[in-house]
């Protein structure tokens, strides 16, 4: 266990390093850079030429940008090795460990959230469509889940404001100052990943069902509850988890349009404004904080199918 | 089986604690001031009423520091902070605030200011010159952040040039606390609209006992003291600001409402009609709804944002030939594209002067709409018809897809008035930026979109802050070498700047060099009445080059909540109030 947790540990160092190169290398080809967003969204196209060289050369020093690409990556490397990543461009003010620690647990909220009411519906959904397989049950619950499943989360979150917000009055359109204000972007990511996961229950559960151990189950006269919830349940788990996981680690890492449309304060709208601004420091640590997170996640869920088969070793 | 119950027992226990981040328990932004208590309501006097919230969008804000550049900036001179002048209504004119009087020197160098008495600072700290002293000299500091971001730019403050070039030290700057409410500015040339710069947000006051304790830390809501009719009691970072009133003001502008409430993100018309927001941006979609559903509460400006086409350079030489360029420039009818393509959203320009600076600028210095004679200018230029000239690229970036029915009836304009052909090419910002001042290939003939507003209404900054001419180049192919010279990472700032000098007079065309002579002219002269006639001749010259088109100028379109009184639309800051301690609620 301790042999296969150091050697993922140590993979997963040396790809968050492959990473970290590989966003670098992207981010100097991409074109423009943050003193040209600057220059735009403060008007300053023309001017006077003489102020703007002098002002771009300022900040280039400031930002270290004047130094040899490999010193700019090592410094990069440096200070997220010692999670003192120092100012973000596009918020100046604001370190960018700050920028994490403020806008990690807003995702992680919304995240868990949202996975759990997509699990709590999905769930029984999946049983119930396996269990009566082939029956109007099986076919009703599919067919909602297939209607979860292709509206968009955006989509769904529109008609969410115009039914709970303009047409009850109950919720405000957006904001993230009160705790009602979690209800509608939670139903938004929720409800359209209860599609897929339900499905994946469905199926998984359908193969449980028909294994060997089960019939012997009933067969010594075990109740639904036994059979079904003990001991099919929990071998159908795995390849949810493998649904979950991944997912789970994506919406921790923000929602761009969720958060957008809601005002939620999350790590998504960070990432884009960062990305659109190039801010270079904070577009570094959002990719290699999302491998990261990725990562982990994977390794949680590997942990968990030896957790839920005792078949499975770590070695 | 006990293991799957105990696995879904601590997923729900997981977030059962989570429910612990859930928005609106985590106070740790919020000072603890109790909720203000001056809101006497029941006030029979004349005038605005006090008390009340008001709740509106703004532009996210990255930073609350009134010295560096962001729309947080402009939330403390229009809320937070008082700087020693404030400007009175949306015209601008200059009125008093931490200043209750000033003298101007007979030479119009000497701006002698005198404070208002026993001024305090948020905290209840005294507010001197001397916190004014340190404020100006921050704000000019290129170490703040970046000078020139932060507005300052230009204003002519004696020794701030040198200061920011490294040449002095700060000390010599001519900004000095002569004694408690007495400061001394000096200027370096008399310069008619310093007042009114002065309003601006670099002429705001910063609390440097605050600042030097908290370090960048000190925009922090628990941090920050300030000096205006408001403070600010929270930041979310990306989602609200909420401001009380400051019971510390003693100034002579208080704000008339207990709170203001800003949103950062979503601005949505969907959250007005849902009456959590009492204004809110109108953006072309809903200009029709809205003034047929509520024409009462829906209030419009024409700002002073000028958009247009942008020459650019490159071995490609058709556009070089400035014939060409005006046939463009007066083939276009503007009035009737923006009242039937665009339905009044934007207003015409044929100028690059907008009307809302004033004076005859925008009439005098404009193009007639004139296609006899861009017909025949294009054919003195040897395309008749349009015939033999390749098409145009009009290089726009997809943010600015609002405006984009404009620019395809100005293509249509040009097809079917001088038998011109033109395409648009839509390209993403960061692609865009670079592109539209790259050195351009034989095949590519173009113009790049341009939007731009002076922060004031200043002609002369129409002139001298953006859209020179001193980047006109004799010929195309000349833009090369000035490119290398400005990538030339070999060179320091100030080497760099003088060969970039030199060049552009060796080369530019003869208009660009003309226009450099009477820029130095200018600089060289004193008397703003005797710059006057220069600046008119190069607005002529900027007009008769045509390396600039001008299409149409933005219009800003807001809905206000009927209770609402007091709200004037800044024309310079898309529609934002001038200030928010003219809005009182009536409710």
């Amino acid at each position: 266990m301790l042999r296969f947790l150091s050697r993922r540990l140590g993979f997963m160092v040396i790809a968050l390093v492959f990473v970290s190169l590989l966003t670098f290398i992207l981010m100097h080809m991409a074109p423009g850079n943050f003193l040209d967003a600057k220059r735009i969204s403060s008007g300053d196209v023309s001017g006077d030429e003489q102020a703007s060289v002098d002002v771009i050369a300022e900040m280039e020093k400031r930002y270290g940008l004047d130094k040899p690409l490999y010193i700019q990556y090592l410094t990069y490397m440096k200070g997220m090795a010692t999670w003192d990543m120092g100012p973000s461009f596009q918020f100046p003010q604001m370190d960018i460990q700050e920028i994490i620690a403020k806008a990690f647990p807003v995702s992680l909220t919304l995240a868990l959230f949202s996975v759990a009411l997509s699990i709590i519906i999905a769930v029984p959904l999946g049983i119930l469509a396996a269990v009566k397989q082939n029956t109007v049950w099986d076919y009703c619950s599919m067919f909602l889940s297939m209607i979860g499943n292709s509206i968009p989360a955006y989509v769904l979150a529109v008609f969410l404001i115009l039914f709970f917000s303009l047409k009850l009055h109950w919720l405000p359109t957006a904001g993230w100052t009160e705790p009602k204000h979690v209800i509608m972007p939670v139903l938004a990511l929720g409800l359209g990943s209860v599609g897929g996961i339900a499905r994946y229950m469905r199926t998984s559960m359908v193969e449980a069902l028909r294994q060997d151990y089960i019939a012997a189950a009933w067969a010594k006269g075990g109740s639904f509850t036994r059979v079904v919830l003990g001991h099919a349940l929990r071998n159908s788990l795995i390849p949810l988890i493998t649904v979950v996981g991944p997912q789970l680690a994506r919406l921790m890492v923000g929602t761009v349009f969720i958060e957008s449309m809601f005002r939620v304060p999350g790590l998504g709208s960070y990432f884009t404004l960062a990305a659109n601004t190039r801010d270079f420091p904070l577009l570094m640590t959002s990719s290699v904080f999302f491998a990261f997170v990725i990562m982990m996640m994977n390794l949680v869920v590997d942990l968990m199918y030896g957790f839920l088969d005792p078949r499975i070793r770590f070695e | 089986m006990r293991k799957t119950w105990v696995l879904l027992l601590t997923l729900l226990v997981t977030v059962g604690l989570l429910s612990g981040c859930l928005p609106g328990q985590s106070k740790e932004t919020e000072t603890k001031d109790p909720a203000p208590t001056t809101g006497q309501t029941e006030q029979k006097t004349e005038g605005p009423k006090k008390g009340g919230t008001f709740t509106s969008f703004i532009i996210n804000p990255t930073s609350m520091d009134p010295h560096i550049y962001s729309y947080g900036a402009h939330i403390h001179r229009m809320a937070l902070s008082e700087g020693l002048v404030t400007w009175k209504s949306s015209k601008f004119e200059v009125g008093p605030a931490s200043a209750e009087s000033w003298t101007i020197s007979p030479d119009k160098l000497t701006y002698t200011f005198k404070l208002k008495k026993g001024l305090t600072w948020s905290n209840g700290d005294p507010l001197t010159a001397k916190d004014f002293e340190y404020s100006l000299k921050r704000a000019i500091d290129p170490k703040t952040w970046a000078g020139a971001y932060a507005s300052y730019q230009g204003a002519g403050i004696l020794n701030a040039a040198q200061f920011q070039r490294g040449e002095v030290t700060a000390d010599k700057i001519g900004v000095k606390a002569i004694d408690e409410t007495t400061l001394e500015i000096k200027l370096d040339k008399p310069n008619d609209i310093f007042l009114m710069r002065l309003a601006e947000v670099w002429g705001l006051p910063v609390h440097q006992a605050t600042v030097e304790k908290f370090g960048k830390d000190w925009t922090k809501p628990e941090n920050m003291v300030t000096n205006g009719p408001f403070k600010l009691k929270s930041w979310t970072v990306n989602s609200e600001i909420v401001m009380v009133r400051n019971d510390n003001y003693k100034g002579p502008n208080p704000g008339n409402l207990d709170q203001i409430k800003l949103f950062l993100n979503a601005a949505n018309i969907l959250a007005y009609e849902n009456n959590e927001v009492d204004s809110v941006e109108v953006t072309s979609a809903d200009i029709d709804r809205i003034q047929k559903n509520m024409p009462d509460q829906l209030i419009a400006t024409e700002t002073g944002a000028v958009q247009g086409f942008w020459l650019m350079f490159g071995d490609n030489q058709t556009l070089m030939d400035k014939r060409v360029r005006q046939a463009l420039a007066m083939s276009v009818d503007r009035a009737k594209i923006a009242k039937l393509v665009s339905k009044d959203t934007v207003a015409p320009a044929a100028s690059l002067f907008p009307s809302v600076v004033g004076g005859d600028w925008s009439t005098k210095y404009a193009y007639k709409y004139d296609v006899a004679a861009a017909k025949k200018l294009l054919a003195d230029a040897g395309y008749p018809d349009g015939k033999g000239l390749p098409e145009i690229t009009l290089l726009i970036s997809y943010n600015i897809a609002a405006t984009d029915p404009f620019t395809m009836a100005v293509i249509d304009e040009w097809k079917t008035n001088l038998g011109v052909k033109a395409k648009v090419e839509n390209l993403e910002w960061g692609l865009f930026s670079q592109k539209r001042f790259a050195y351009q290939p034989a095949d590519f003939a173009g113009m790049f979109n341009f939007s731009w507003t002076s922060p004031y209404p200043d002609a002369i900054n129409y002139i001298r802050g953006n859209w020179g001419l001193e980047t006109l180049w004799a010929d195309g192919t000349k833009y090369q070498g000035y490119l290398d010279i400005q990538n030339d990472k070999n060179l320091d700032a100030a080497t760099k700047s003088k060969k970039m000098e030199e060049y552009r007079l060796a080369n530019a065309s003869p208009e660009g060099k003309r226009w450099i002579e009477l820029k130095a002219a200018i600089d060289k002269e004193t008397d703003p009445a005797k710059q006057l006639p220069l600046y008119q001749e190069m607005a002529q010259l900027r007009l008769d080059a045509a390396m600039y088109i001008p299409l149409n100028i933005a219009k800003s379109f807001r809905v206000v909540k009927p209770h609402i009184k007091g709200y004037e639309m800044n024309p310079f800051l898309i529609g934002y109030p001038m200030y928010y301690r003219s809005l009182y609620s009536t409710k």
